[in-house]
């Protein structure tokens, strides 16, 4: 409702308020600039007519459905776990926010390389809690489809936990205190009104981490290696293919970058503008 | 029976209330900014915790020095100043969330919800989310989903405040009916002398965090114990029935207005628009009764005079003009009032 009465102001405001800077406009073209010229180019240099003969290819099948099935795994994990962490960032009283903060924050700046290396300290065959997995359960998390969602959810859920603390801290917390004069206790406060309020921000983490885990590469290769079939996804394939034959990276490239666009342009039209209107 | 006696203090200011509220009894709260009333009304309702003294309803303890109470098992429905209802549900969904939450199953939530809607004249809205709905519509939507939960104790915190005067008028009425039929403490914060004339039993004037006055809202009036008492008290409101441009008061009185209307009305004027003459006054338009002096009590630059005549009124008027014109209890005068200086509101629901 709220985006649908901005739609109705925009026309009217612009017009109120004159042209745009030129100075903005033309900043945000070098952005814009930017971004799009590699992505052009490497449509442009793509083998076209080897393309779907490529994406046809058992190897190539295998990674793509490994990544897309591995990165969906991780998003809902993400959900599911970051939501939650969020919602004591924004909402608890709790000591050492900041320091929490920092701790949830630093897979987004630490070289996901460095990310892998600690998932295998922690959870390596003789790692701190992976040595008990092999001891106890003789299981080994390292090189195994498990591994490659690990890495993608710990570099990935940062994303959905920055965006839905983001949404809500800009949503009224009052609305809490409306659902417990109400009789309601927090948990059913929670789940009745906090997150019916911040599913698009929900949707959208969802989204930007869901993208993060495809895109994942170093820490998926530290911690999970790269198995045909169980842990190399596109990212690892492409990588591989490059360093052999250049050209069939590019076509790799080029099927990542169009499965990619379907995905992210069909969930903003069915899910996101869904939610706000 | 609510009473709360209390101390919350918070780095900035403390509040030190001692309230007694009987059940089916209105309590407005007024008093300047960061006074204290909301923080009273969200230590009733446990959305602030106390510091000292205890809040006891009946013989239930909501809060002392060692229970407190969460919000969700008081009981105690709040209408919040500019309504809040939940932008996701309907307003249908909004007044069903509390029967709903206190475990009623959705379809009895939702007929309660629907009856009180009715009860509020704004079923035909059940289905409308809050964005759709004007200020007036949302905070009855407040008002139906405090009482659908059945609370022990109803708190409002300026209900009024977002609306026009139009607006502010309607709901006045309606809510007065509906206080009326509710049989728990109600406690009302209020800026405006006419909603806690109307609504309130009893007007608790606070400042700094304290009561400071109490009593009746006539005996408020008369006897304003500071400056910014008297102005938010200041109002005289006589009811009555209204035919043309007369209003004919229930003791018998008539009351010229400029505003031409029909049925029950209640007529006001600040008391600084009633002049006292000695000797009955000239001039067309203007309302003169003969009173007798009750009290004459000083606040600040003014004496605030109360006459008891056809009507009963407080007038503000200058210590020089007590001097003069020797005005003490048992005076006999006439009190004049212009019809331009007299609002009037309806009083039908």
């Amino acid at each position: 409702m709220n985006s649908r009465a901005a739609h109705a102001l925009r026309p009217g405001r612009r017009r109120a308020l004159g042209r745009p800077p030129a100075i903005l406009v033309a900043v945000a073209a070098v952005g814009l600039v930017f971004l799009v010229i590699p992505l052009v180019s490497i449509l442009a240099r793509a083998p076209w007519h080897t393309l779907l003969a490529q994406a046809g290819g058992p190897l190539v099948r295998q990674a793509l459905w490994l990544s897309v099935w591995t990165s969906t795994v991780s998003a809902v994990i993400c959900v599911v776990v970051g939501v939650p962490l969020a919602w004591v960032l924004a909402r608890a009283d709790l000591p050492g926010r900041s320091v929490l903060r920092a701790a949830i924050t630093l897979p987004l700046v630490l070289p996901p390389v460095v990310g892998g290396i600690a998932l295998l300290m922690a959870f390596g065959r003789n790692g701190i809690f992976g040595r008990y997995l092999d001891s106890w359960f003789g299981y080994t998390l390292p090189y195994t489809a498990a591994a490659v969602v690990m890495a993608q959810t710990f570099v990935a859920l940062p994303f959905l936990v920055l965006s839905v603390e983001g949404t809500l801290r800009a949503t009224d917390s009052r609305f809490d205190q409306v659902a417990a004069t109400l009789g309601s206790s927090r948990l059913t406060a929670f789940r009745r009104v906090t997150l019916p309020m911040i599913w698009p921000g929900v949707v959208s983490g969802a989204v930007l981490s869901w993208a993060r885990a495809l895109g994942e590469f170093g820490a998926t290769a530290t911690f999970a290696g790269s198995y045909p079939g169980t842990t190399r996804t596109m990212p690892l394939q492409i990588y591989l293919a490059f360093q052999s034959t250049p050209q069939a990276a590019l076509s790799l490239s080029v099927i990542l970058i169009i499965v990619s666009l379907i995905v992210l342009v069909s969930l903003r039209d069915r899910w996101i503008s869904g939610v706000s209107a | 029976m609510l009473r709360a006696d209390f101390v919350v203090r918070r780095p900035q200011h403390t509040t030190d209330i001692d309230l007694v509220v009987d059940d089916g009894q209105v309590v407005a709260l007024v008093g300047p900014n960061g006074s204290g009333k909301t923080t009273t009304l969200e230590a009733v309702a446990g959305l602030v915790a106390i510091d000292e003294g205890s809040i006891r309803l009946d013989d239930d303890v909501l809060n002392d020095r060692t229970v407190h109470l969460p919000s969700a098992l008081r009981r105690i429905g709040y209408v919040f100043q500019d309504a809040l209802l939940f932008p996701h549900l309907s307003a249908l969904d909004n007044v069903a969330f509390g029967p709903r939450s206190r475990g009623l199953s959705m379809h009895d939530s939702r007929r309660r919800a629907e009856e009180w809607l009715e009860r509020l004249g704004i079923d035909q809205l059940a289905r409308r989310k809050p964005s759709a709905l004007s200020g007036g519509q949302a905070q009855r939507v407040a008002i139906a989903r405090a009482l659908a939960t059945q609370p022990r104790a109803l708190l409002l915190d300026e209900p009024m405040s977002a609306l026009d005067a139009t607006g502010a008028m309607h709901l006045r009425t309606q809510l007065r009916t509906h206080l009326a039929g509710f049989n728990g403490p109600t406690v009302l914060v209020t800026h405006n002398a006419i909603d806690a004339m109307v609504l309130a039993d009893t007007i608790a004037v606070l400042d700094h965090g304290r009561i400071v006055q109490s009593g009746t809202p006539s005996e408020v009036a008369s006897a304003p114990r500071t400056d910014h008492v008297a102005d938010l008290v200041g109002i005289n409101l006589v009811r009555g029935h209204a035919r043309g441009t007369k209003v004919i008061t229930d003791g018998g009185a008539v009351i010229t207005v400029a505003n031409s209307m029909t049925g029950d009305v209640f007529a006001t004027f600040r008391p600084t628009a009633v002049s006292l003459y000695v000797s009955p006054p000239d001039g067309s338009p203007r309302n003169r009764w003969r009173c007798t002096v009750e009290t004459v009590i000083p606040h600040g630059d003014a004496v605030r005079v109360r006459l008891v005549g056809p009507i009963t009124l407080v007038a503000d008027v200058t210590p020089a003009a007590v001097t003069a014109m020797t005005i003490r209890p048992g005076t006999t005068l006439w009190a004049s009032v212009k019809a331009t200086e007299v609002s009037v509101y309806t009083d039908q629901g």
